[in-house]
């Protein structure tokens, strides 16, 4: 593969970089934050179904598979927030068998106070066995893969939650690619997915309380 | 913000609160306002005369005033702040009487006494209900004085009943001069006090009430502390208090200013900046192979390749002592861990005569003069390897250090690699080293240290069938161990700002194995020892002169049976068993002296000149060398420097090389010459522009001849002559960026050509780590919530490589023997490479933990690192480099 092929991949990291310092400027120092549900740390786990197309000596899928994902991280600012990303999905039939996961780093972008858009980048692998009469191939994959995902959180019990409330639990409808591209075997991954996410929240020496709540 | 705040603001009083009168500060010196304010002390307490009335009528109440303090501790003037209630009994009026007789020892600001305001309560109370007095108080406590004067009331008697200290959460470094507040109630039931920590961050509250207590603190650039705490009623409330500071950014321990650069080509890297640098598992020497003018060797190569000159032409010290390696295998880690490390200097070129014995380049690592102020040290763990680091202070005058490491990859390794591999790891790779460090500090005149540190590799394993390497080799097993101890002894005497001398003693073992059984093996036992003196005579503020000598002992024991192996320039490919050779020697005494004088001189403010010589004796190649070296540097205006050097240098060969039976033992020394020339722009206090162009001309560099020499009638080869040419020429560019706007990293740009010419050559040849461009991005990125991102990308030209033209069958060794094209006339693909680290540390009361995840070749790009060829060289497939690699550590501090 030539530099040029990795242009886009150079070009998120300085921009990435950026982007956040940007946005995380005015988060620095001791300023409090006002209470909110996104705050803290986070964990999610996701269900997903998944359509993987194996690009190799020649296509092959999609197949429909089934996993899980996780994502953990903590909120930065108001606009992102940081964290690991990783998961795994199994496809099965007499014809075929799919293993296919990633691990790596992943960033999300808060446009809205719902909305969630994350970037992936790590680590992949792709087991896939194919079955013919006779004949059973195995082509492995090991290699770098890249991910985008789209989240819409829906907080339960929000309308009764105390004004002052940090943190909450959301359940999100969830949508993404992992593309984990290579000179021999290409993975490609469209899936969707419910995540549920819990936001732990900041501890009140670093919220703006009202007197009551604040020790 | 905050609205409550200033509704408690309002309504509070001070025990014994103070604030620096701002207008009487000298604001001149910005450091001692900085400094922590330790309060006036109170002692002459002139007790307020309780009111006949309120006495009669049983009253209580409480008077705060506002005093002010002079220098002298004399108080000029008291104001009440909160009169007392009820009114009308003259409560406010014995409170200040009482006050204006008080007398102080001042209050002190970096050692010299100020001028303060303080907020003082006067409580009036009846002796009905005493308080125990307790005289174990703290330092800033003022002794009780108001004792009972007439047998029926005791006004304002001051009891200590709740204390504290206030540290920073995750140092436990006691906070100073912060304002702690406690009350409770709201409105105008409110009540509250302050207090002021002293130098060990403790504080204290008087006769507080019974009850629930709230209490605050809020120092600048930390979470604010909110808290509650129980006051009984005749007991001392004591209590530790950590606060958080907002931003625990590791560059905020770098305090060290820029030292005077008096050399034309040195990169100085404080350790905190590079710590969080990807792809070098925070190890401050792998970050040098990141610096301009060093050449991409490999994520396996555990050498420094500097300016085009050979690894073996560089030399590596700690603390001006000779090390045999700096890195374990692979160059992933280096010998000596990050908590004893100050910083590292690296000079590529154009070194001043202190360093010698190299024709290359220099790096120097300085060991961190130990002044812990508390014990401390971290635990760091990840999947290469695990390491502890501890220190403390003993006593005022010495502290100790002592730090341990050992890798478990051969664990990692032994799990991963299936039993039907035709390899058999059985300690693959181990390694350890180990340091202790101890300072003594008699005086302000001598320091005296010692260090104890070495180094332990080892890697063995077992061939399931041999003759798929080599089909001459029967070994069985291989195996390669490499170990080193060093203890030094370092007295430090500097009797005036004029003058200083170190001398230096060292002592130590080098041993290395290297063997395929019985069959190939190098076994080399040396000890070693190193006598170093340096002066430093100051003859005025511009002019300086050192000097110094340098003497390096060795004795060797040598078993050494092995056969021709590939040099600079050679195609490496497969060893010819038939030319193995043995020797074996004890007792070879090896001395090497070197001396050397330098001026340091400024002339007309601007105009810095350094002339040197240094004077060296080889006496393995019984053989001396005088050079010259000579550095400039001109200010030519605010924020540019032009600069330039020229400098002889020289090195003995490898001890191969002049071995008698491997080598030729007439050899004589390397030498080079080296030019530079250069500017540097500072166009911002963090940013700075170096530009390096540089020329070195090597000459008499041992190359390999096929020529023999008669010896008593038989026909000897040499091996080796003194024969080799080497030119180098290029541009270094480095653009850094120091740590500000949370963000610090640089851009490093090589452009260069490293050409060799051989004995008997008459066309130059690319040298083997010839690499035309050299590209380095990278930096690390502080973001908020104690996240460090960091980064870093590399394209480098890919090395030179040395084609295969075919193969002859060879009948005599049973297989086809390759073909070699012109050395080193082809060339690998470009390598370009990216990493990313992730760092987040979590701060815990007394210890923080830092998690990162560092992500290697993130891209996952296919470098070729050569080519493996088929049986006849027909057929040949790339080599690929180090694949995407996560890889996970924790560092514990405390």
């Amino acid at each position: 593969m030539s530099v040029l092929k990795h242009a886009f991949t150079l070009l998120m990291i300085p921009v990435a970089v950026t982007f956040i310092g940007v946005f995380s400027s005015t988060a620095r120092g001791a300023e409090l934050q006002k209470p909110a549900l996104k705050q803290g740390y986070y964990f999610s786990l996701i269900p997903v179904g998944e359509a993987v197309l194996v690009d190799s000596s020649e296509n092959f899928g999609p197949w429909p598979s089934v996993g899980g994902q996780f994502r953990m991280g903590e909120e930065l600012n108001r606009w992102f927030d940081l964290g690991l990303s990783g998961g795994a999905t199994v496809a099965y039939s007499d014809n075929y068998r799919l293993i296919h996961g990633h691990f790596g780093l992943d960033g999300t972008f808060k446009p809205t106070a719902v909305l969630s858009i994350g970037l992936q980048a790590g680590l992949g692998f792709g087991d896939f066995t194919r079955r013919k009469p006779g004949i059973t191939e195995v082509i492995g994959r090991f290699g770098a893969t890249y991910g985008i995902t789209v989240s819409y959180d829906l907080f339960a019990g929000s309308r009764h939650r105390s004004p002052h409330q940090s943190g909450g639990f959301a359940m999100s409808p969830y949508i993404g690619a992992h593309i984990g591209p290579s000179d021999v075997t290409s993975i490609y991954a469209f899936f969707v997915g419910i995540a549920f996410t819990r936001w732990t929240g900041l501890p009140k020496n670093r919220l703006d309380l009202p007197l009551d709540e604040a020790f | 913000m905050k609205q409550w705040m200033y509704m408690i603001a309002i309504v509070l009083v001070g025990l014994y609160a103070f604030t620096v009168r701002a207008q009487d500060v000298d604001n001149e010196n910005d450091t001692d306002v900085q400094q922590p304010v330790i309060p006036p002390v109170l002692k002459a307490e002139v007790p307020a005369e309780y009111p006949p009335r309120a006495l009669e009528d049983r009253v209580e109440s409480e008077v705060i005033l506002e005093i002010d303090i002079d220098e002298t501790g004399m108080v000029e003037g008291v104001q009440v702040v909160t009169p007392a209630e009820p009114e009308g009994y003259g409560f406010d009026d014995a409170a200040v009487n009482a006050a204006n007789l008080f007398e102080f020892e001042p209050a002190t600001q970096g050692g010299m006494p100020i001028p303060v305001r303080i907020t003082y309560r006067t409580v009036f109370a009846l002796a009905d209900e005493p308080l125990i007095a307790d005289t174990d108080t703290a330092e800033n406590d003022i002794p009780a004085a108001e004792e009972p004067n007439d047998g029926s009331a005791i006004p304002a008697k001051r009891v200590l009943n709740f204390n504290g200290t206030l540290k920073e959460r995750g140092t436990r470094f006691p906070l100073a001069g912060v304002t702690v507040t406690i009350f409770r109630g709201e409105g105008n039931v409110a009540v509250g006090y302050e207090a002021v920590t002293d130098a060990d961050g403790a504080f204290g509250f008087y006769n507080l009430a019974p009850g629930k207590w709230m209490l605050l603190a809020e120092p600048e650039g930390y979470f604010p502390l909110r808290t509650s705490d129980e006051v009984v009623k005749n007991e001392r409330t004591e209590a530790s208090y950590y606060v958080e500071r907002s931003d625990y950014n590791p560059y905020d321990v770098v305090v060290e200013g820029e030292r005077i650069r008096k050399e034309v080509s040195r990169t100085t890297l404080q350790i905190e900046e590079v710590e969080r640098i990807p792809g070098t598992f925070g190890d401050v020497l792998t970050v040098v192979k990141n610096l301009p003018g060093v050449a991409r060797t490999g994520a396996a190569a555990g050498n420094i390749v500097v300016r085009g000159s050979s690894p073996e032409d560089t030399q590596v010290f700690v603390d001006g002592v000779e090390v045999p390696i700096i890195y374990h295998f692979g160059g992933l880690r280096s010998v000596i861990p990050l908590g004893m490390l100050d910083r590292l200097d690296f000079y590529p070129g154009n070194f001043t005569a202190e360093f010698g014995r190299a024709t290359g380049g220099v790096v120097d690592v300085r060991l961190k003069r130990l002044k812990p102020e508390k014990f401390g040290g971290y635990v760091d763990v990840n999947l290469a390897d695990s390491g502890i680091y501890l220190e403390t202070p003993l006593g005022e005058k010495s502290a100790v250090a002592a730090a341990f490491r050992r890798s478990y990859i051969d664990g990692i390794i032994n799990a991963v690699v299936p039993d039907s591999a035709s390899v058999n790891l059985i300690t693959a790779p181990r390694y350890y080293d180990y340091q202790l460090l101890g300072t003594f500090r008699p005086n302000d005149n001598h320091e005296l240290s010692a260090f104890f540190f070495g180094s332990d590799d080892e890697l063995k394993l077992l061939f399931e069938n041999p003759a798929d390497f080599s089909p001459d080799l029967t070994a069985t097993s291989g195996s390669t161990s490499t170990s080193f101890y060093r203890t030094v002894l370092e007295h430090r005497y500097m009797p005036s700002r004029h003058f200083e001398n170190v001398f230096k003693t060292s002592a130590g073992r080098n041993k290395v194995y290297v063997g395929l059984g019985d069959q190939i093996f190098l076994d080399l036992n040396t000890y070693v020892a190193q006598i170093y003196d340096k002066f430093t005579v100051s003859l005025s503020d511009n002019v300086k002169i050192a000097g110094g000598i340098d003497y390096l002992y060795s004795t060797a024991d040598a078993r050494i049976k092995f056969p021709e192996v590939a040099k600079e320039g050679e195609p490496g490919g497969r060893p010819d068993l038939s030319t193995i050779q043995y020797t074996e020697s004890t007792d070879q005494v090896s001395n090497s002296l070197g001396t050397f004088l330098q001026l340091e001189s400024k002339l007309f403010d601007r105009w810095t000149v350094i002339p040197g010589v240094r004077y060296d004796y080889f006496s393995r190649v019984d053989t001396s060398s005088l050079a010259p070296r000579f550095n400039t540097r001109f200010a030519l205006a605010e924020k540019w420097t032009v600069k330039g050097g020229v400098g002889v240098y020289h090195q003995e060969p490898s001890f191969d090389e002049t071995d008698e039976v491997f080598g030729n033992p007439d050899l004589g020394l390397e030498k080079a010459m080296h030019y530079s020339v250069g500017f540097e722009y500072s166009p911002l206090d963090y940013l700075t522009l170096d530009v390096t162009g540089f020329y070195k001309d090597m000459s008499d560099l041992v190359s390999r001849t096929d020529a023999t020499v008669n010896v008593n009638g038989e026909l000897q080869r040499l091996n080796y002559v003194n024969g080799g040419q080497g030119r180098v020429y290029g541009l270094e560019v480095m653009l850094k960026h120091n740590f500000a706007n949370n963000f610090n990293g640089w851009i490093s740009y090589t452009l260069s050509k490293a050409l060799r010419k051989d004995v008997g050559d008459t066309e130059w040849r690319r040298f083997d780590f010839d690499q035309t461009h050299i590209l380095t991005l990278l930096g690390s990125y502080s973001l908020p919530k104690n996240w460090t991102l960091g980064f870093r990308w590399r394209v480098v030209t890919g090395s030179p490589d040395t084609p295969r033209e075919g193969a002859v069958y060879s009948v005599d060794k049973g297989y086809y023997e390759p073909v070699y094209g012109r050395p080193n006339s082809d060339r690998l693909p470009t390598f370009h490479q990216a990493d990313v680290r992730l760092d987040k540390r979590w701060v815990f009361d007394a210890w923080m933990l830092t998690a990162y995840l560092d992500v290697q070749n993130i891209y996952n790009s296919p470098n070729v690192t050569g080519y493996q060829y088929n049986y006849d060289s027909t057929e040949r497939r790339a080599r690929q480099g180090l694949p995407i690699l996560p890889v996970i550590g924790v560092k514990g501090e405390f």
